[in-house]
């Protein structure tokens, strides 16, 4: 068992405990029996806490507005706003063309690499496989460069031959220490015609121990890294978040740094995005730091996204400078019961035009079953693929707008982008953890990939 | 270990028609869990125990609207966590800054926290407790909800409206996160 983990247990358990069972107040319940359409309650406490009990009321009145859109039933929901026409209700999934033809007609890319390991990636190290879009098959394995080594994250380049690994050195489980403060190293690989790598070349930069990377991303051309480092600043700047980016060729480095956070967590390798020009890196960007608060609503993700984009004029540029790209996703108006909201880590399009979500809601639901008189949970989603426009922030449209009604694993995620946004390779929900395809409106092709639990792991095109 | 099944036991069947027993029922049987809960995530009795009576009177209003009753501690755990979530963003807007910037107080310590709270305490635990605060919001209460309610990844996501994605990533990051905010050895 993890140290930290049993601290946790115990602490908590302690803080508990505090609370003597047989302490429970009384629950006052409010005259005059339940409404249906009261909005606001006062409680007639005279109580000192009863200072900050309206405020605290008034909140969370306007917090349970969004939850009940999971609890409440669909009578209560006839005031919706009008949908917007690309936000009508979910259709269904029909199958595509075969990805062959995706991949011979130049649409997406034949390659990608993934990062795998013998058995339970938690137990054992990881290394990446250079495997076909189509078909599946693994053309070639690139192993750690030193023993005792993991790799955990790759990025790509647009011409689909150059790769960068991210390798560490591999922490035994029943080691104390964090594999994500584990210094790393990065090593470039180039794949031939045929899909067969070249010697790793290792690079100049590197990210030291106790320092967190939760984003990389291999410039289209191929000739710049950008590294998303939560840096080993704890005492001075617990939320600092910096982005470098380093000119491979030159080694030099440009850092633009803020409070605030980037990624779904360590080794991620979907957080940072480029466009084909190489001259904007996108990233969702929640905002943290003294004196700012969470963001009020049920709708935390959407409520918090930002995308900002980091111009680097050209080189050589003394700084790197950051400017919000839009002030806020906004939640998509919908009629429907679950409305998808985004999850981290959208992408910008190559083409610098669109900003890509993967958003998803659960639709669960529960069944009676009278030969036991119990109930059974039935576990259902929505998706979309929500396509803003990078300028405006508006939407434009929305692809993979599904339902589904069997899921085991809420799994979204936009894993990579067509110039333009018109076709994607993404993840969608199953029975199991998910299933990697290519996605060009309401149509759906699946692929071989595996589909990771987390979709950060799962292939890099 | 389910060690906390106790303070939250499956729950009991009631008629939708009778909103004020079967809002009752519910809190009988679950109030000691989510005020433990509240108290976990906020470190203030008076400020728990107020934010549970909001949420089962939230309950309660929204009871005819309720499409089924097995539904109900779901949420009205969500609204637990939402209700936390309020106070610690009002404590934050009042002092201006994260908790450790709070006149008066410490980091991690609320204003509210009583005396006989504190010294029930170890240092050790208050260091743990003290650390989970300085996080932000969402890894806050995946790692309450993970590792004190010993709820699976599935019931996290449906308590917070957040993928089963999302609710990895962000444990792992709040692992992290908690790890360098303890010294824990990278």
């Amino acid at each position: 068992m993890n140290t930290i983990e049993e601290r946790i247990r115990a602490a908590t358990r302690a803080a508990a405990d505090t609370v003597p069972p047989d302490s429970v107040p009384p629950l006052e319940l409010p005259e005059g029996g339940p409404a249906r359409f009261r909005r606001r309650h006062a409680r007639s406490s005279g109580t000192a806490r009863g200072a900050w009990l309206a405020p605290a009321a008034a909140a969370t009145a306007m917090i349970v507005i969004a939850v009940s859109v999971v609890a409440v039933s669909r009578t209560t929901r006839t005031t919706a706003a009008a949908p917007e026409p690309t936000a009508a209700g979910p259709g269904s999934l029909t199958a595509g063309p075969p990805a062959s033809s995706y991949v011979a007609s130049g649409q997406v890319p034949p390659y990608y690499v993934a990062i795998t390991s013998h058995g339970n990636p938690n137990l054992n190290p990881s290394y990446a496989v250079v495997q076909e879009t189509v078909s599946g098959k693994t053309l070639a394995t690139i192993t750690p460069s030193v023993p005792g080594g993991t790799i955990v994250a790759v990025t790509a380049a647009a011409d689909d031959r150059s790769f960068v690994l991210d390798e560490q050195h591999w922490v035994q489980p029943e080691s104390s220490a964090n594999q994500s403060f584990q210094a790393r190293t990065f090593y470039l690989v180039r794949l031939s015609a045929t899909g067969r790598p070249g010697p790793p070349e290792k690079l100049d930069m590197s990210v030291p121990a106790g320092a967190m990377m939760t984003g990389f991303a291999l410039s289209p051309d191929g000739g710049r890294l950008a590294i998303a480092v939560e840096p080993n600043d704890v005492k001075n700047d617990l939320n600092l978040q910096e982005v470098r980016l380093y000119t491979l060729a030159s080694g030099t480095e440009d850092t633009w740094s803020a409070d605030g956070t980037i990624g779904a967590g360590p080794d991620d390798a979907r957080s940072l995005s480029w466009t084909a020009d190489g001259r904007t890196l996108a990233f969702d960007w929640t905002v943290a730091g003294p004196g700012v608060s969470p963001p009020s609503g049920g709708d935390l993700l959407a409520a918090s996204r930002t995308a900002v984009t980091l111009v680097n004029q050209p080189a050589p540029s003394p700084s790197v400078s950051a400017e919000p790209l839009f002030p806020a996703i906004s939640p998509v108006a919908s009629p429907e019961r679950a409305q998808p909201t985004c999850q981290q880590d959208s992408i910008i399009t190559p083409d610098g035009s669109v900003i890509v979500c993967a958003a998803v809601a659960d639709t669960n639901q529960q069944e009676s079953t009278p030969a036991s008189g119990g109930v059974s949970l039935r576990r259902g989603a929505v998706t979309a693929f929500y396509e803003y426009s990078a300028v405006a922030g508006t939407l434009l449209r929305a692809l993979g707008h599904w339902s589904f009604g069997n899921v085991g694993a809420l799994a979204v995620g936009v894993l990579w982008s067509n110039p333009s946004g018109t076709v994607l390779i993404a993840v969608i929900p199953t029975a199991g953890d998910g299933q990697v395809g290519i996605i060009s409106g309401n149509q759906f092709t699946p692929l071989k990939a595996r589909s990771a639990s987390v979709s950060p792991d799962s292939g890099t095109w | 270990m389910k060690a906390n099944a106790t303070d939250l036991p499956p729950s009991p069947p009631g008629p939708v028609s009778a909103p004020a027993e079967a809002v009752t029922a519910l809190y009988r049987a679950h109030a000691l869990g989510l005020i433990r809960l509240a108290v976990v995530m906020l470190g203030d009795r008076p400020a728990a125990e107020d934010v549970v009576q909001e949420a089962f009177c939230g309950l309660y209003r929204r009871w005819h609207s309720l499409s089924d009753s097995g539904k109900a501690l779901s949420y009205v755990r969500s609204s637990v966590i939402n209700g936390c979530r309020t106070v610690l963003r009002r404590r934050r807007r009042l002092s201006g800054g994260p908790a450790g910037d709070r006149p008066g107080g410490t980091a991690g310590e609320p204003p509210g926290e009583s005396a006989e709270s504190a010294a029930l305490i170890s240092e050790e635990h208050r260091q743990v407790l003290t650390a989970i605060r300085r996080l932000p919001a969402r890894q806050r209460e995946v790692l309450v909800l993970r590792f004190y309610l010993d709820l699976d990844e599935a019931e996290i996501a449906a308590s917070m409206r957040i993928s089963r994605g999302t609710v990895k990533s962000t444990t792992s990051r709040a692992l992290a996160a908690l790890g360098r905010l303890l010294g824990e050895p990278s």
